[in-house]
C-alpha cells in the first residue's frame, strides 16, 4: 500500500503547551483515515499543521514524497479541507461560494463551471445553488462546506469533525457522502470523537491522546491489540439467564466471564464458535425465545478507553 | 488576475449584501456631504446672535448696532450686563457687547466684548467680524475729527498768507519813511551850514560898522539902530539854531525807532513765513490717509467663494479619511474573523493577492463615493470640474494612504469592535492635530512640526491647493512625495504584520475554541 502522507516526529507547541508530541503517522492513499481522540487531544491541530496552516516546531511532513515546507503551493492544490465551523461566506450563494473557492485553487474557468455543477449534484445541493449560504440548513451548510473543499478535485480531502453537532439523520447523510467521495479515489482524512461512527467508516484509525499517537491501524488491528476475546451477546424473551449460565459452565475453560448487562447476557470467550453452538442448543432445550444474538470483538470504544487510561 | 477579480467581486458582494455596512459605509458619507453642502452653501454668517447692553445707549453705540443689524446679525438688546454675559454662557447669544453709558468719542471709554472661548473657531470668526464693524464706525468718527483739524489748519494758513502780505506792506512803508526822515535830516544839516556863514557875515558887518562909527560919526545913531536890528536878527538866528539842533536830535530818535520797528516787522514776517512753510510742509492732507496712514486690504488669493468651497478640502478629507480607514479596517477584520478565512489561507493563493484585493475593493468603493461627492460639489460650484484630473490623481494617492493605514489597523486588532474603535480614535487624532479644530499655529513648535507630517494635514493641503488655487501637480509634488513615502512604509508594514497578525489571531481563536 502506498502512503500518501508521511508524518515523522511532528511537534507543535502553543507557547509552552505541547499540543503535538513527536507524532508519527503514515496515511495510505485512497483510504478513509480516521483520527480519534478526546476534545483537546490535538486532532484539529494535527490536521492544520499537516496542511501548513500552523508552522510545526519540529518533524517532517511529506505529501506524495514532497516536503510540505518546500511544496506548500502544490500541497494546497491537492488537498481539500472542511472544518467543523462552516468555512463559507454566509452572504454568498452556494454557487458563488464554489466559484470563489474554485478560482482560488487555480481551476480554469471552464473546468470550474463543470466542477461546480458536478459537485453540487454530488452533494445534492444543486436545487439550492442560488440560495445564500446563511439561509441553508445545518446539513446543507455542512455539505456546501464539503463541496467547497471538493470543487478543485483534490486528491486528499481533510474533514475536521464533519458530523459534529448534526442529528443522527444528517450524520448518516454525511458519512454516506464521505464514502461516496472515497469511492471516487479520493483519500479522506477525518477527525472525530464519535468512535462508533469512525469505526464503521474508516479503513485506518489513529488514536490521539495528549498530542501523542497511542495506536494506529485498521479497526480490526486496534481491537485485536486490545484483546483476542470476543463477545457473544444474547437477548432472551424471558430475560431469565440463570439456567443458561449454569448450563454453560461446562465450557468454563473457554469462557472467561458472563454477566447480564441491560437485560442481555454478555459472554466473553476466546473460542466463540463452540460456545455459541452450545448457547443456541441450550436455549432451544429451555424452550425460550431468542430475540437477538450477536458476536463481536471488543468495541473501538473499549479499546480507546483502555488505551487512554493507560496513556493518560 | 482571475483570482484578484474573484476576491474583489466577493468582497463587494459581501459588503453590499450586508445591509448595515452598506448603509453606514456607503450611504453615510454621501448623506453627510449632501447635508453639509446644502447647509454651508453661503458666504456669510447667518443667525449669529449678538447680545448688547448699555446703561444708556448713545448715538454712537446705536450706530454700531445698526451697522451690525444691516449685516444680518441678530442683535438683541438685553436688560443688564449679567443677562448679556449669561447669554453667551448658555449659548443664547454668540457674543455679548457691553457699551459704556453714553458712549461718545470724547469719553475714551472701551467697548467690552464677551465671547465663549471654548467655541474657538466661532469666536475667531465672530470677534473678527464684529470688531471690523466697530472699527469701521470708529474710522468714520476719526475721519470727521481729522477733517475738522485739517480744515482749521488750511484756513489758518490762508489767513497767515494774507497777514504776511500786510506785514510786507508795512515794512515797505516803514522803509520809505526812514528814507524820508534821512532826507529831512540831511536838509536840516545843510541848513545848519548856512546859519554859520550868516553869523560870520554879521560879525564882519559889525566889525566894519564899528570902523565906520569911528570914521563916520555922522550917521552913528542910524547905524546903531541898524546894529540893534542886526543883533535882534542874530538872536533870532541863534534861537533857530537851537531849534534845528533839537529837531536833528528828534529825527535821530525817529530813525532809531524806525530801524527797531523794521527789525521787529522782519521777525514777524520770518515767523509767519515759517508757520506758512510748516503748514504747507504737511504733505498728507487727505483725511483717509491721516486716519489710516497704512492701509491694509485683505484680498483673497483665490476667488471669493461660498463656505462650502472653503470647507470642501476639509470635508472631502474627512470623508476620505474616515471612510477609508473604517472601511478598510472593517474589511480586513471581517475577513480575518470570518470562518471562511481559514479556507482562503490554505488555498494555493499568495497572500499578496489577498492584500491587493482588499486594497482594490476599498479603493473602488471610496472612488465611487468620491465621484458622487465630487458630482455634488460640481453642482454647487461648476468651476471645480476644471480640476478634475489633478484632484482625481491626488485623491487616489491620499485615499491609498488612508486605506493602507486602515488595513494595518485591521491586521493589528482582533475584533471588529476594537478595530472600529481603533480606526475612529486614529481618525480623531489625525483630525484634531490638523487645522480643522484649531489652527496648527496654536500648538507648541514640536507638536506643530510633527503635525505638519499628519496625513490629514498633507492631504488637506493638496486638495486646498488644487481646488482653491488651481495648483498644478508640480505645485503639490512635495506633498505627493511625502504621501508616496507613507504608502511605501505602510506596504512594508502590512507585509510584515500580515502573516504574524493572522497567525496570532488564529492562535487566539484556536486557544479560545478550546
Amino acid at each position: 500500500m502506498v502512503n500518501q502522507i508521511e508524518i515523522k516526529d511532528l511537534t507543535k507547541r502553543f507557547g509552552n503547551h505541547v499540543v503535538l508530541d513527536n507524532v508519527n503517522l503514515s496515511i495510505p492513499q485512497q483510504k478513509i483515515f480516521g483520527i480519534i481522540g478526546e476534545s483537546g487531544s490535538g486532532k484539529t491541530t494535527l490536521l492544520k499543521t499537516i496542511i501548513g496552516f500552523w508552522r510545526s516546531d519540529g518533524g517532517k511532513i511529506q505529501f506524495e514524497g514532497r516536503d510540505l515546507e518546500k511544496n506548500t503551493k502544490f500541497i494546497r492544490q491537492i488537498i481539500g479541507f472542511a472544518t467543523q465551523d462552516s468555512g463559507v461566506y454566509p452572504k454568498l450563494t452556494a454557487k458563488e461560494n464554489l466559484e470563489y473557492f474554485g478560482s482560488l485553487s487555480n481551476v480554469p474557468y471552464s473546468t470550474l463551471k463543470n466542477n461546480i455543477e458536478k459537485v453540487l449534484k454530488f452533494v445534492e445541493l444543486d436545487y439550492a445553488k442560488n440560495e445564500l449560504a446563511e439561509n441553508l440548513s445545518g446539513g446543507m451548510m455542512r455539505r456546501l462546506d464539503i463541496a467547497c473543499a471538493l470543487v478543485h478535485n483534490p486528491r486528499i480531502l481533510i474533514l475536521d469533525e464533519p458530523t459534529e453537532d448534526l442529528d443522527p439523520l444528517l450524520r448518516r447523510e454525511i458519512t454516506n457522502l464521505i464514502r461516496k467521495i472515497n469511492s471516487d479515489s479520493t483519500t479522506v482524512i477525518i477527525t472525530s470523537h464519535l468512535l462508533d461512527e469512525t469505526e464503521d467508516l474508516c479503513d485506518e484509525i489513529a488514536i490521539l491522546h495528549n498530542g501523542k499517537v497511542l495506536k494506529h491501524g485498521t479497526p480490526e488491528q486496534l481491537r485485536d491489540s486490545f484483546s483476542k476475546e470476543e463477545e457473544i451477546i444474547i437477548n432472551l424473551h424471558s430475560k431469565k439467564y440463570t439456567t443458561l449460565m449454569a448450563k454453560l459452565k461446562n465450557h468454563k475453560k473457554s469462557i472467561s466471564s458472563m454477566k447480564v448487562e441491560n437485560g442481555k447476557l454478555v459472554i466473553r470467550t476466546r473460542n466463540a464458535e463452540p460456545v455459541l453452538v452450545e448457547v443456541l442448543r441450550t436455549v432451544d432445550r429451555l424452550k425460550d425465545k431468542l430475540l437477538e444474538v450477536d458476536v463481536r470483538k471488543a468495541s473501538l470504544g473499549e479499546v480507546f478507553e483502555s488505551l487512554v487510561r493507560k496513556g493518560g | 488576475m482571475v483570482k484578484l477579480y474573484e476576491i474583489v467581486k466577493k468582497n463587494l458582494k459581501i459588503l453590499i449584501r450586508s445591509k448595515s455596512s452598506a448603509l453606514i459605509i456607503l450611504l453615510g458619507p454621501l448623506l453627510l456631504i449632501l447635508l453639509v453642502g446644502s447647509a454651508f452653501n453661503t458666504s456669510s454668517f447667518s443667525e449669529i446672535a449678538i447680545g448688547s447692553y448699555s446703561g444708556s445707549y448713545s448715538e454712537l453705540s446705536n450706530s454700531i448696532l445698526t451697522k451690525l443689524e444691516t449685516d444680518n446679525y441678530k442683535v438683541t438688546r438685553l436688560e443688564n450686563s449679567q443677562q448679556c454675559t449669561d447669554g453667551v454662557k448658555s449659548g443664547v447669544v454668540n457674543i455679548c457687547i457691553i457699551f459704556p453709558d453714553n458712549l461718545n468719542v470724547e469719553s475714551g471709554e472701551e467697548i467690552e466684548l464677551y465671547v465663549d472661548q471654548s467655541r474657538a473657531n466661532l469666536v475667531f470668526a465672530i470677534k473678527s467680524a464684529i470688531l471690523s464693524k466697530v472699527t469701521e464706525r470708529s474710522d468714520e468718527l476719526s475721519k470727521d475729527l481729522t477733517e475738522t483739524i485739517i480744515g482749521q489748519l488750511t484756513q489758518t494758513s490762508a489767513e497767515l498768507q494774507l497777514k504776511r502780505d500786510e506785514i510786507i506792506n508795512v515794512q515797505q512803508k516803514n522803509s520809505d519813511l526812514r528814507s524820508k526822515v534821512g532826507e529831512l535830516e540831511s536838509n536840516i544839516i545843510n541848513m545848519n551850514v548856512n546859519f554859520s556863514e550868516l553869523s560870520l557875515i554879521v560879525s564882519e558887518m559889525e566889525n566894519e560898522t564899528n570902523e565906520l562909527e569911528t570914521e563916520y560919526n555922522k550917521s552913528f545913531n542910524a547905524l546903531n539902530n541898524l546894529i540893534d536890528s542886526i543883533d535882534a536878527e542874530i538872536n533870532s538866528f541863534n534861537a533857530l539854531d537851537a531849534s534845528r539842533t533839537n529837531a536833528l536830535s528828534k529825527i535821530s530818535e525817529v530813525n532809531t525807532d524806525l530801524s527797531s520797528s523794521n527789525l521787529q516787522l522782519q521777525t514777524i514776517r520770518d515767523t509767519t513765513d515759517s508757520i506758512i512753510t510748516r503748514i504747507e510742509a504737511i504733505a498728507v492732507t487727505d483725511v483717509d490717509s491721516i486716519v489710516s496712514p497704512i492701509k491694509t486690504t485683505t484680498k483673497p488669493i483665490s476667488k471669493e467663494e461660498t463656505h462650502i468651497n472653503y470647507l470642501f478640502p476639509t470635508l472631502i478629507m474627512m470623508v476620505v479619511m474616515f471612510v477609508s480607514i473604517l472601511l478598510s479596517s472593517i474589511t480586513v477584520i471581517r475577513e480575518k474573523t470570518s470562518a471562511a478565512f481559514f479556507r482562503n489561507f490554505i488555498s494555493p493563493t499568495n497572500s499578496i493577492v489577498f492584500i491587493f484585493a482588499t486594497y482594490l475593493t476599498n479603493i473602488l468603493i471610496v472612488i465611487l463615493q468620491l465621484a458622487i461627492v465630487f458630482g455634488v460639489m460640481v453642482s454647487f460650484n461648476p468651476a471645480l470640474s476644471s480640476t478634475l484630473i489633478n484632484i482625481s490623481l491626488a485623491l487616489l494617492i491620499i485615499t491609498t494612504t488612508f486605506i493602507l493605514l486602515g488595513m494595518i489597523i485591521g491586521y493589528v486588532f482582533s475584533s471588529e469592535e476594537t478595530a472600529t474603535i481603533g480606526s475612529i480614535s486614529l481618525g480623531t487624532i489625525l483630525l484634531f492635530f490638523s487645522n480643522t479644530i484649531i489652527p496648527l499655529e496654536t500648538l507648541p513648535t514640536g507638536f506643530r512640526q510633527i503635525a505638519n507630517y499628519n496625513i490629514f494635514v498633507i492631504g488637506e493641503a493638496i486638495i486646498r491647493k488644487i481646488i482653491l488655487f488651481e495648483s498644478s501637480l508640480k505645485g503639490i509634488s512635495k506633498e505627493l512625495y511625502l504621501l508616496g513615502a507613507y504608502i511605501l512604509v505602510f506596504i512594508v508594514i502590512i507585509f510584515v504584520i500580515y502573516r504574524a497578525s493572522t497567525e496570532l489571531y488564529n492562535i487566539k481563536r484556536h486557544l479560545k475554541g478550546k
